[in-house]
């Protein structure tokens, strides 16, 4: 039996309780595995084109930042295709995209750019006097774009805009040699978005760049992120062994 | 073109299956215990829109049909190698003591060997294919999942960097953990499937950093 006066702290209970469903709903959403699944159907394919095709590739996404997200900077859904057999460059990217309204695919100084999402650009337009780099950088993106987030003026540009860099896992480098791909040793009064151009070009694979709008809640900063997603390995290895990239 | 199955795939699912321990699914056990401290957090807060629970709910079946989306066709990809042949990769291992560079005193740099059993395999033309997740606390962590990048060996030699991204603040105490998996290599044009796993952890205290890289299972 419940009597009258024990009504009140049931229902509470009860809409407690259903508020914890949602969030736990809310949490497997945008759970790692939803972010990888993500992100690896858009890569997968774009990294087919990119060892098919000698083009540079740019993505950005509008992260599905939220509370209930358990990575930093997390990839959006995307309704991605595979490329017709045949069609490669341009054509080939904007065939994975068809399907999906909220990407932008475009083309300017050779260089494909992806959009997902209405992406906050400002911590690109950060302009570095002297970016020096040293062989490892040379020789490895996601080196380089440590060495680009740790510049005095990117480390300004951060706490002006109140953001926070969010850097690749990926750990491996390759070890510096004159035939593989690499940068300059240093490059000078270029922007941040001109010197990830530069990356693009220079190995196979898309330069990912993420944000999100909401800060986290434990800095109080807004999370962004810049990794490579190319292969250090010679430009055009696939093509010349005459096979697509392995997924 | 000729269909094929990509043995790398076939690599991946197979370890998936057989031991469980593969990046993913260790991603996958640290997720379910992630909702449940959610569930308790919310709990706390005990206020969340109904059209919160709307996006929860269209984001899951969105997550549904990207894989529905994922289709296989029919692909000319690297040939597989004979597993048994006196060319064929077995491992990565560990050579040495990490070094650390002046200019990044926040980082350790561990030499990765390419080898079939005890012998070095040096030949030009190699590539390892690796996977890295952050684990434990991952909202302390500034890194993010990187999954299929293929690295170049030079002479069956790769650098494994681990340890902060920037030099730390002198009060900062703190431990950063990542998982590693390299689950495929290209020797001489052809693919093996490998499993090497490694445990990054890093370890701040009061801004000095300190590495380790721990082989996992029976890799080395």
């Amino acid at each position: 039996m419940i009597n009258r006066s024990s009504l009140p702290s049931l229902l509470a209970s009860i809409i407690v309780l259903c508020f914890g469903i949602t969030d736990l709903a809310f949490a497997q959403a945008i759970s790692h595995e939803s972010n990888d699944r993500n992100e690896d159907a858009v890569l997968r394919y774009l990294r087919r084109v990119a060892s098919s095709s000698d083009i540079a590739m740019r993505l950005y996404y509008l992260g599905a930042c939220g509370p209930g997200a358990q990575d930093l900077v997390p990839f959006p859904f995307t309704k991605v295709q595979p490329p017709s057999a045949g069609k490669t460059g341009l054509a080939a990217v904007r065939e994975i995209f068809n399907n999906d309204t909220n990407v932008t695919v475009t083309e300017d100084a050779g260089i494909i750019r992806i959009l997902i999402g209405k992406v906050p650009i400002e911590i690109l337009q950060t302009k570095i006097s002297l970016l020096t780099l040293e062989p490892l950088a040379q020789y490895n993106p996601n080196q380089a774009i440590i060495a680009i987030n740790n510049t005095n003026e990117m480390q300004a540009a951060m706490r002006a805009l109140g953001l926070s860099f969010v850097g690749s896992a990926s750990s491996s480098r390759t070890l510096p040699s004159e035939e593989l791909p690499h940068l300059p040793a240093s490059v000078k009064n270029m922007t941040v978005e001109q010197i990830l151009d530069l990356i693009a070009k220079t190995w196979d694979g898309p330069v990912i760049f993420g944000a999100c709008t909401n800060p986290r809640v434990e800095s109080g900063t807004k999370p962004f992120f810049i990794g490579s997603a190319q292969d250090v390995i010679p430009k055009g290895t696939w093509k010349k062994m005459g096979v697509e990239r392995p997924d | 073109m000729i269909p094929s199955i990509s043995p790398i795939r076939w690599g991946w699912q197979m370890r998936g299956e057989n031991r469980g321990t593969i990046t993913r699914s260790r991603r996958n056990s640290s997720v379910s215990s992630r909702p449940l401290l959610n569930q308790k957090l919310l709990l706390g807060y005990g206020a969340i829109s109904v059209g919160g629970l709307q996006y929860a709910f269209t984001q899951l079946q969105q997550v549904t049909v990207t894989g529905q989306l994922m289709g296989h066709e029919a692909r000319t990809t690297v040939p597989t190698g004979d597993p048994n042949s006196r060319d064929a990769p077995t491992g990565l291992v560990k050579v040495g003591g990490p070094t650390r560079n002046i200019s990044e005193p926040y980082a350790d740099y561990y030499k990765l060997q390419l080898v079939k059993g005890n012998t070095y395999l040096k030949d030009p033309g190699s590539y390892a294919r690796e996977n890295v997740s952050p684990t434990g606390n991952t909202k302390a962590s500034d890194i993010r999942t990187s999954n299929g990048l293929m690295i170049n060996m030079t002479r069956g030699v790769l650098l494994d960097r681990v340890g902060s991204l920037r030099a730390p603040a002198p009060g900062v105490t703190e431990t950063f953990t990542a998982h590693q998996v390299y689950d495929a290599v290209i020797y001489k044009g052809f693919q093996y499937p490998i499993h090497v796993e490694f445990d990054q952890i890093t370890n701040i205290n009061h801004g000095v950093v300190t590495t380790q890289l721990i082989p996992v299972g029976s890799g080395f």
